[in-house]
């Protein structure tokens, strides 16, 4: 079987967690509870064309706050090797994560520039603390695909995985395409 | 390790690396598990057992491990909620192993750290949108508040002309009628009605900016008068009884009157609303060249506490259901002030209320010394030959030097060559208004008194309109006595 | 009027009589305007010249002792003061200049 390794990165607290316990377990949690180092889980898909073991490595937040380290630090960069995509998140109620976010995306292009990258603005059930703006969102360029998200109602939370299960299956030979 | 004495070696041994749990994992070529190994004491890991699959995180660690490096260490990895290791893959030899190190209780520590100061964080950046929020919200609360004072200040000034109709067409009632009652009535109801207007304004305004005054001798009868009437009905409804001492015969009053009627209306409306029972009594008395005016009542009485809160703008002491204006004491004081007097309050809970204010006055018999008016040089601006011809014939029997134009320009041709003490101004002129001619002679000549003349409307709602650059107004039809008397209030004023 | 002198009180008296020879001139100034405020079907600027008519008279009337003509000339003014849009104001405008007009018939003779 196909499997293929993702990695979520973003500033902390915008979801990170909460998307991928929503996708993996099909559960939210309200409370925010903090990920330091990395929380690894799987999940096979089904696609069209395949079948795909997404292994998710769902990766503690990135606190510009903290300048004794580099945004992306040593761990964060011992958890990125070998990743096939990368789905980033910010949180859609507070616009200094998409600043966090951009930043992070930059580094990308420089040490992953072949990694597909989908963007993600968590926490669209919050209409009335919204802030981002299509405006918010430019300056990041060659990203595979951009989404609102909510892992509370579960809006394009199937969409994003699959959509990106897709975009890592699409250039392999027919099916013994393995690692 | 064989440099260290046996002591230490033991001691490193049973304190301290036995604190650690370790567990090495040997690996077929397939991450097939086919050796455990605990170096000090016992670590069963469930999922791990010799032969079968390396489970998941492991495996996923395992898979993603670049070949090439002899090691790779994966810190703080979850084996599940309560377990984090530290990974370490090692690529000696045919194939791998992977050594865990049990980290559960530093990434607890850390991890309670890092959950305050994100906590921390996010209650910070809560805070500085909050204040954005507020901001804004004051901005606006600011704008809508100055458009409704902006709003209620044009309706009140819409409010004047139809008011000035009817005061118009009852003072032209009066001269006719048979029974001069109705008419008298509703001008009286037209003043309360102009000073609810007034007092509108005025709240709109919120006491700032300066109050125009427009002072002119006040018939105080007549006003208490008025008095009597307006709040009578109000008083005997209600079981009261209303008293208004008479006016002192040695006083002459002059002010404001529209003020005066406003700032009295206000403190019996009030005395009148928050009284249950007894009575209330407006009293003037006249001594020191003042004028005091007490307005008291038997009411509840107010505490030293609300004594400063009830002077606040809009403030009304109980919301329960009282229909009309409310307090407006601190319009009151504001137009108390204004006309040159304090307003002043002697009270107690339980023993009723008293409002006292003077107002400077004058004992009749000191009017100002009747004016010699030979050699007065008047300007007369006037194109109704009829009203020039009596203006004239007064004037001249009085020994005054009349000069007289038909409109604007004759007005400023003459103001620009020769000078002029006084100058009278119809306000409805075939060529230019009264005012423009006022302002243009003012101009010219900024020592020469201005009067402007009309025959309608309410002398004191021109007084607002024109107040700025006429001294003084008559009405016509002129007759001699108002005229003299105008005349000499504008002269004495100059002095 | 006890402010005037006797001399000026004669020469008010001689105003007077010469301000009522001038009547019937306006008397026909006023049916002048009346009519072309009739044929501009109550144009605003032929009411506007009826109440500078009347406003005049009103301001004047009284001072040459005529009281009452006065009276009638101020409520016509005041009648024209107000802007003339319902027709119960055109009417009323319409009988007190009736009522001026035959006023001023009367003091003629």
């Amino acid at each position: 079987m196909i499997s293929r390794k993702i990695c979520v990165l973003g500033a902390f607290a915008v979801g990170k967690t909460s998307l991928t316990r929503r996708f993996v377990h099909g559960v939210f949690d309200e409370r925010y509870l903090t990920t330091l180092g990395v929380k690894i889980d799987t999940k096979t898909v089904k696609l069209d064309t395949a079948t795909v073991k997404l292994v998710i490595w769902d990766i503690e937040g990135a606190d510009p706050a903290d300048h004794e380290v580099q945004l992306v630090n040593s761990r964060m960069k011992a958890y990125l090797q070998g990743t096939d995509g990368i789905l980033l998140v910010a949180d859609g109620t507070r616009p200094s994560t998409v600043d966090v976010a951009r930043d992070i995306h930059q580094w990308l292009l420089a040490e992953y520039p072949d990694v597909p990258v989908t963007l993600l603005v968590n926490k669209s059930d919050l209409a009335d603390l919204w802030q981002v703006d299509h405006h918010a969102l430019d300056g990041f360029d060659g990203l595979l695909q951009k989404f609102t998200t909510s892992a509370l109602s579960g809006e394009n939370v199937e969409l994003i995985f699959f959509s990106l299960a897709e975009a890592l299956t699409k250039n392999d030979e027919p099916p013994d395409g393995d690692r | 390790m064989t440099s260290l004495p046996m002591e230490t070696a033991e001691y490193l041994q049973t304190e301290v690396l036995m604190d650690t749990r370790c567990l090495v994992v040997l690996l077929d070529a397939d991450g097939r598990v086919t050796g455990l190994e605990c170096p000090w004491g016992e670590w069963p890991l469930a999922a791990l057992r010799i032969g079968s699959a390396l489970p998941e995180p492991l495996r996923a660690v395992l898979d993603a491990s670049p070949p090439d490096q002899a090691v790779q260490l994966y810190p703080f990895i979850y084996l599940d909620d309560s377990q984090v290791v530290d990974v370490h893959v090692c690529a000696n030899g045919a194939n791998r192993q992977l050594i865990l190190r049990d980290v559960s209780e530093v990434h607890q520590a850390e991890l309670k750290f890092q959950q305050k100061a994100h906590e921390v964080s996010l209650l910070l950046e809560k805070q500085a949108q909050l204040n954005r929020q507020l901001e804004l919200q004051k901005v606006e609360l600011e704008r809508a508040s100055k458009a409704k004072s902006r709003f209620i200040a044009s309706m009140s000034h819409e409010f004047r002309t139809p008011i000035t109709s009817i005061m118009g067409h009852a003072d032209l009632l009066s001269r006719t009628a048979s029974d001069a009652n109705p008419p008298a009535a509703i001008q009286r109801a037209s003043w309360h009605l102009l000073t609810l207007v007034e007092n509108l304004l005025e709240e709109a305004r919120q006491g700032q900016g300066t109050v125009h005054l427009n002072p002119a001798h006040v018939d105080l009868d007549a006003v208490l008068k008025d008095m009597a009437a307006l709040f009578g009905e109000q008083a005997r409804s209600k079981g009261l009884e209303l008293r208004i001492g008479a006016s002192p015969s040695d006083a002459s009053l002059e002010t404001d009157e529209l003020r005066l009627r406003q700032v009295l209306i206000n403190l019996l409306g009030n005395a009148v609303r928050y009284t249950r029972e007894g009575q209330v009594e407006l009293n003037t008395v006249f001594s020191d060249d003042r004028l005091e005016f007490r307005v008291s009542d038997t009411g509840p009485g107010i505490s030293e506490s609300d004594r400063e809160r009830i002077f606040k703008p809009f403030m009304r002491l109980d919301e329960t259901g009282q229909s009309g204006a409310g307090l407006g004491l601190s319009i009151t004081r504001h137009l108390v002030d204004a006309m040159g007097g304090q307003i002043e309050l002697d009270s107690e809970p339980g023993r009723g209320s008293t409002f006292r204010f003077t107002l400077a006055a004058t004992p009749p018999g000191k009017t100002p010394i009747p004016h010699d008016l030979e050699g007065l040089r008047v300007l007369l601006v006037e194109d109704d030959p009829d009203a020039l011809a009596i203006l004239e014939l007064f004037l001249a029997d009085w020994g005054v030097e009349v000069h007289s134009a038909s409109g604007l320009s004759e007005a400023q041709t003459l103001a620009g060559s020769q000078g002029f003490d006084l100058v009278i101004s119809d306000l409805n002129l075939d060529e230019g208004s009264g005012g423009e001619v006022l302002q243009a002679v003012r101009a010219l000549q900024p020592e020469c008194r201005t009067m402007l003349c009309s025959g309608s409307g309410v002398s004191s709602v021109w007084r607002e309109h024109y107040g700025g650059f006429a001294d003084d107004f008559l009405m016509k039809p002129v007759q001699p006595d108002t005229l003299r008397a105008a005349i000499e209030r504008v002269l004495s004023d100059a002095a | 009027m006890s402010e005037l002198s006797r001399e000026a009180q004669a020469l008010q008296a001689q105003l007077t009589r010469q301000f009522i020879a001038t009547l019937p001139e306006k008397r026909a100034r006023f049916e002048a305007s009346w009519n072309q405020v009739r044929a501009s079907q109550w144009s605003l600027e032929t009411l506007a010249q009826l109440r500078t008519l009347a406003h005049k008279l009103a301001g004047s009337a009284g001072s040459y002792g005529l009281e009452e003509l006065g009276a009638l000339a101020l409520s016509l003014d005041v009648a024209l003061d107000s802007a003339v849009s319902s027709k119960e104001q055109c009417l009323l405008i319409e009988r007190q200049t009736m009522n001026l007009i035959e006023a001023l018939v009367e003091v003629e003779k």
